[in-house]
């Protein structure tokens, strides 16, 4: 598993950090970190999980499912942000 | 008529393991809200809930000098616990003088801090989410989180502040990267020693900001102590904070 790491600080919001492995195409591997807020905490690997499998187009969609279904509140990074970052992954 | 808070001050600095677990078990028996301010020892490192430990602190120097690392129940960046005073809040979300609303409860527990440091002589500022300035340098920070409907807020209050000390414990492995972060940290960072040039003894300290709380939330404080089901929640909570499970968890 080769895993890589992106960072970006989100002007105006916290540090964002993954670490992503990408085989044929979809996530096999991903981790979330930062200095964020999220909201219920344990819901973090919740949407790391959801993204497990999901090619580079299936990611944003499969980001704001998860954030509604667990009533997500996120405060530093948007789910524009976090999708952005893994797309990184694919390249 | 007012409401009655309790009010809990550490007379003794403690660890950090038992400063989180003491926080957390308040937050579990909270049905009346409680203000505590505390100091740590021995000097401590918190890492946010979602921050990578390896990637925050300098493991080896935390060891090699007799500082902890716990990772705290809320989010946030890493926080060098040392010459500060440290408060935290646990109050019900429906209570009649708080917003459930995320931003404005940060925003109204930091407007209590605010008072408490114009009583001590400085004209503080909320930078949303979670930051206090003073002279456009950060003073004070803090972190929330939420457990059956009771709030726990925690926020640090920069005392004195040793920079070169802070970023030692921090991973930063390009020295050029290292330098520009130092001479910017150098000039974010503040303490109410370096704002006022006065030393304050902590019990004054803790006298403002306890004030300040009483300003903003127009609450009376009735000095307390952990009931006997908050010690035992307590000892409980800490094994959990002293485990590599929890602290190594991302």
């Amino acid at each position: 598993m080769q895993i890589k790491d992106f960072t970006v600080k989100i002007i105006n919001g916290k540090l964002l950090k993954i670490k992503i492995s990408v085989k044929n195409e979809k996530i096999e591997y991903l981790q979330i970190f930062g200095d964020f807020f999220l909201y219920p905490e344990d819901s973090l690997p919740k949407l790391e999980k959801a993204l497990i499998g999901k090619s580079k187009d299936e990611c944003f969609i499969a980001i704001q499912k998860i954030i509604k279904d667990e009533n997500i509140n996120i405060i530093g990074f948007s789910p524009e942000d976090i999708n952005k970052l893994i797309h990184g992954g694919f390249k | 008529m007012k409401q009655e808070w309790r009010l809990i001050i550490e007379n003794e600095p403690i660890s950090a393991y038992e400063n989180m677990a003491i926080d957390t078990a308040l937050q579990s028996h909270c049905d009346q809200p409680v203000l505590r301010f505390y100091t740590w020892k021995p000097a401590s490192v918190s890492i946010g809930r979602f921050q990578n430990l390896y990637d925050e602190v300098n493991i080896n120097y935390c060891k090699e000098n007799n500082i902890d690392i716990v990772r705290r129940i809320t989010g946030g960046g890493a926080v060098f616990h040392d010459q500060e005073l440290t408060y935290s809040l646990c109050i019900n979300e429906d209570n009649i003088y708080f917003s459930k609303d995320l931003h404005e409860s940060y925003k109204s527990i930091c407007e209590a801090i605010i008072k408490g440091l114009s009583l001590l002589g400085m004209d503080a500022k909320y930078v949303p989410i979670n930051d206090l300035i003073v002279n456009g340098k950060k003073i004070s920070g803090c972190a929330q989180t939420r457990k059956n409907n009771v709030i726990l807020q925690h926020g640090t209050l920069l005392i004195k502040v040793d920079v070169d000390k802070m970023f030692k414990i921090l991973n930063v492995s390009n020295e050029k990267i290292k330098d520009k972060l130092i001479s910017d940290v150098k000039q974010r960072v503040t303490s109410i020693e370096n704002e006022t040039g006065k030393k304050f003894q902590i019990n004054d300290i803790i006298k403002a900001m306890t004030e300040g709380f009483k300003l903003q939330f127009k609450c009376d404080f009735l000095n307390s102590k952990l009931t006997q089901d908050e010690i035992n929640t307590m000892y409980e909570n800490k094994v959990i904070f002293e485990s590599n499970k929890w602290n190594h968890e991302r």
